[in-house]
């Protein structure tokens, strides 16, 4: 049974203008918990029969999912679905084409699952529009049906070689494969009949992390007395899929250096992935490594690289523009200046003879380290932009509160057990450390007094209310783990979140990605969005809700 | 085989004869969407009820509106379509009570039409004012008194977590007959039955509300399970066993 003893604290005061407030039926949303639905609707379109269909992403207010009451639809081009940690399954032994024994499997699931979207489709259409079909031959029908097709299967992800397929687990075992591109997409990838008032629900697997562009057509013969009668009528519809990159380097990696701001001073490119990070949004997991045949137990290499291109996934990275020096520009011999380090031990920085500059640690634990590139050109030599990397000694990227109390409690010599789980704030600044170590991607240290780092409010961002990154290691939205809501209220009295136990709707108080790039890793940049009427003055506050199965 | 072409409608004139004597206690649910479902009504009342939606069709019509019921009110139909045989399936057996090859009727988990699409629903919860909502599995009265009732979900990979099995629960996914999910949703599963005739499955909703604290309602709902032609006869006497109960329904706005 749930532990009702959230941790609440920081309730604030923020002033919301009148721009906050607005929000359009199409407002960009993700989506990776909650029921939804491929909703498909078609109205009768005297002349032009394809003009009749809609497709959507609907969810439903009044929770009867079998008329039209409260249906809220998304455009399907401007809201992507999100696979949560809770999705990734590896596989036991070899599955339909999707991957073997050992492999990474993301499957939305056809059942309602803990932590996990709920992904179904709907049909709404009148009776008597369209014929019946029975392997695509027809007949006047007083009811009729409409056939789903998949089309298209794109995007980077599958660009580099994923599969997506939907199926149905069977009543009494075994699956039945509806659509699966492990063995291409031919005659075999269509649902037919659909009938023409239908909720139901299918998995849904997705074999690598990044983005699928799915398509689908919807299609069916108009009744013998309908007008354009006996004519065929179909429509195509593109959606969004995403599975989150581990936001992990390990060992080494390319760190691509530009001097400017834009679209990043640097970013992170794990070799052979197809992504590319900000730093702000990766952990780098130190390796042991052998370097002038002396070992260090935590040591992380990188390959200094000025002249990249632009990976097809970016995290934290906006546009399409490479993060490159510009022509003419070079590294210097000391390419790196470091400005600042903090953690529990000390950095060197080793060089092989492949000229990779190998970060080396003294003990574990978790260390920023702040850096900017050094570059001349034939005139001068100048600085890039500063940023930091979060470096993983000895830790990987699931560490716990112990690891990080533990850390830093070496860092600044406290005794151990000074930083605790339990609501305690250490430094005194109000903000507790269990929630500094949530926010931890904001830069909070829970030994000094740093509240100036709480997320608030950003005029930049109009139609959000405070952008902040949740950590999906220390917060996988699920009811296993700790999690840490951002709350909104304009009386005090009813808080409105999102979480597991409560998404609310996506065109109300809703919270969705602010990722800056196009793709999304396990740290992601968050927003609430606030509600259509929302007022001018609101409180927000976290709230920790602790793991139910603790 | 004219004559078994032909039994699908003279079971028809059976069953409607049936929901004729009985109209005025159960109505008897054959097909489209409902949920089993708790709901907190006049701020107090924590109810475990039978919402079922538009189109469901009950006693041979179709609501024009959703409509709720008691757990008395109401009769789940399992047609004999639904009946298979169970396959050599070593989580199955153990967990249906249904050894090889032994008839099991199947309420299925994926939407299909003709058949009612039972779901198990906490929708009706403001969700953010709940726990988990645990559904608990009580006194279990089978037609022979020794058939067995069960529920459970595929995997996704071909497999099964089973929720409820009065075979042997500690095969259920928590190990004791329960089934707990968030508030304000619903879901499907598949509920199999070993025997034809009238099952009485008593279920337990409880859940912790924010102020009013724990909440729980136990209710019996009743499922039909429809027999072999042969059968029929005695079905009559089974249910009689609705009589006497009052109809409740409440319209939604």
């Amino acid at each position: 049974m749930k532990q009702v003893n959230h941790i609440l604290y920081l309730t604030r005061l923020a002033w919301l203008t009148t721009v906050l407030t607005t929000a359009t039926g199409t407002a960009t949303t993700d989506l990776q918990l909650g029921h939804f639905e491929v909703q498909i609707d078609y109205a009768l379109s005297p002349g032009d029969p394809d003009a009749g269909w809609t497709f959507s992403i609907s969810y439903d207010e009044s929770n009867d999912f079998s008329t039209t009451d409260g249906v809220v639809r998304l455009d399907p081009a401007t809201t992507t679905i999100v696979a949560t940690p809770e999705t990734k399954h590896t596989l036991s032994s070899s599955f339909q084409g999707l991957g073997d024994a050992g492999d990474s499997l993301w499957v939305l699931p056809q059942a309602h699952l803990e932590g996990q979207i709920f992904f179904g489709w709907r049909t709404i259409i009148p009776a008597g529009i369209f014929q019946k079909s029975v392997n695509g031959f027809f007949t006047p029908d007083g009811q009729g049906n409409i056939i789903i097709e998949l089309v298209e299967v794109a995007g980077p992800a599958v660009a580099a070689g994923a599969k997506f397929a939907m199926w149905e687990s069977k009543s009494v075992g075994g699956v039945e494969m509806h659509f699966n591109t492990a063995d291409g997409i031919d005659d075999n990838d269509r649902l037919e009949p659909v009938p023409i008032g239908t909720h139901t629900h299918y998995n849904y697997g997705l074999t690598e992390p990044g983005n699928y562009e799915v398509t689908f057509r919807a299609s069916a013969r108009l009744n013998t007395w309908q007008s354009d009668g006996n004519t065929d009528t179909s429509s195509t519809s593109t959606f969004h899929f995403s599975v989150p990159f581990s936001s992990v380097a390990t060992g080494n990696a390319e760190l691509r250096l530009s001097l400017d701001d834009t679209p990043g001073p640097a970013s992170i490119h794990p070799d052979g992935e197809n992504v590319e990070y900000a730093p702000g949004q990766v952990s780098l997991v130190t390796q042991a490594t052998e370097i002038g045949e002396i070992l260090y137990p935590y040591a992380f290499g990188f390959d200094l690289v000025t002249d990249s291109s632009a990976e097809p996934h970016r995290v934290g990275l906006a546009g399409t523009q490479a993060v490159s020096f510009p022509a003419g520009a070079s590294l210097t011999s000391s390419p790196l200046t470091i400005l600042k380090v903090s953690g529990p031990g000390d950095l060197q920085i080793v060089s092989d003879s492949e000229h990779r500059r190998h970060f080396v640690f003294s003990a574990p634990g978790i260390y920023r380290v702040q850096v900017c590139a050094v570059a001349n050109d034939a005139e001068d030599t100048f600085q890039g932009p500063d940023f930091e990397l979060i470096f993983l000694a000895g830790l990987e990227a699931d560490y716990d509160f112990a690891d990080y109390a533990d850390s830093f409690e070496r860092s600044h010599g406290l005794a151990s057990g000074s930083l605790k789980d339990d609501g305690s704030d250490y430094d005194g600044d109000g903000v507790p450390d269990l929630v500094e170590y949530q926010l931890f991607w904001e830069g909070f240290d829970p030994a000094i007094a740093d509240a100036e780092k709480l997320p608030l409010p950003d005029p930049s961002e109009p139609e959000q209310l405070v952008v902040f990154h949740r950590d999906t290691y220390k917060d996988q939205i699920n009811r296993n783990k700790e999690n840490i809501v951002l709350e909104y209220s304009s009386d005090l009295t009813n808080w409105f979140g999102w979480s597991d136990d409560w998404t609310g709707y996506p065109l109300d108080q809703y919270e969705v990605s602010a990722e800056a790039g196009n793709a999304y890793g396990r740290i992601q940049r968050r927003a609430l969005r606030l509600p259509t009427e929302a007022p001018e003055r609101a409180f927000i506050r976290w709230r920790m809700d602790p793991s139910e199965t603790k | 085989m004219k004559s078994n072409k032909n039994h699908p409608h003279i079971l028809l004139g059976i069953m409607s004869a049936f929901i004729a004597a009985n109209s005025a206690q159960a109505a008897l649910w054959t097909a489209g969407h409902g949920d089993l479902g708790v709901a907190l009504e006049d701020g107090t009342d924590f109810h475990f009820h039978a919402h079922l939606h538009t189109g469901a069709i009950v006693d041979g019509v179709a609501l024009t509106e959703d409509e709720e019921y008691d757990a008395g009110d109401i009769i789940i139909n399992v047609p004999e379509s639904l009946k298979a045989s169970m396959p050599n399936n070593t989580t199955l057996i153990p967990a249906t009570g249904a050894a090889e090859g032994e008839d099991i009727w199947i309420l299925p988990q994926s939407n299909t039409v003709g058949i009612p699409f039972v779901g198990i629903a906490s929708e009706e919860l403001e969700a953010s004012d709940w726990s988990s909502i645990t559904f608990t599995l009580g006194t279990v009265t089978s037609p022979s008194g020794s058939g067995d009732f069960s529920l459970w979900q595929g995997d996704g990979f071909g497999g099964f977590n089973f929720y409820f099995s009065t075979a042997d629960a500690s095969l259920t996914e928590n190990g004791n007959n329960t089934l707990i999910v968030g508030a304000g949703g619903h879901d499907h599963h598949n509920f199999g039955f070993t025997e034809a005739g009238t099952w009485l499955i008593e279920l337990t909703a409880s859940a912790t509300h924010d102020t009013l604290g724990l909440m729980s309602d136990t209710q019996t709902f009743t499922f039909n399970v429809v027999p072999e032609p042969s059968s029929y006869a005695a079905l009559a006497g089974l249910l009689a066993l609705a009589c006497g109960i009052t109809r409740r329904r409440t319209h939604r706005a």
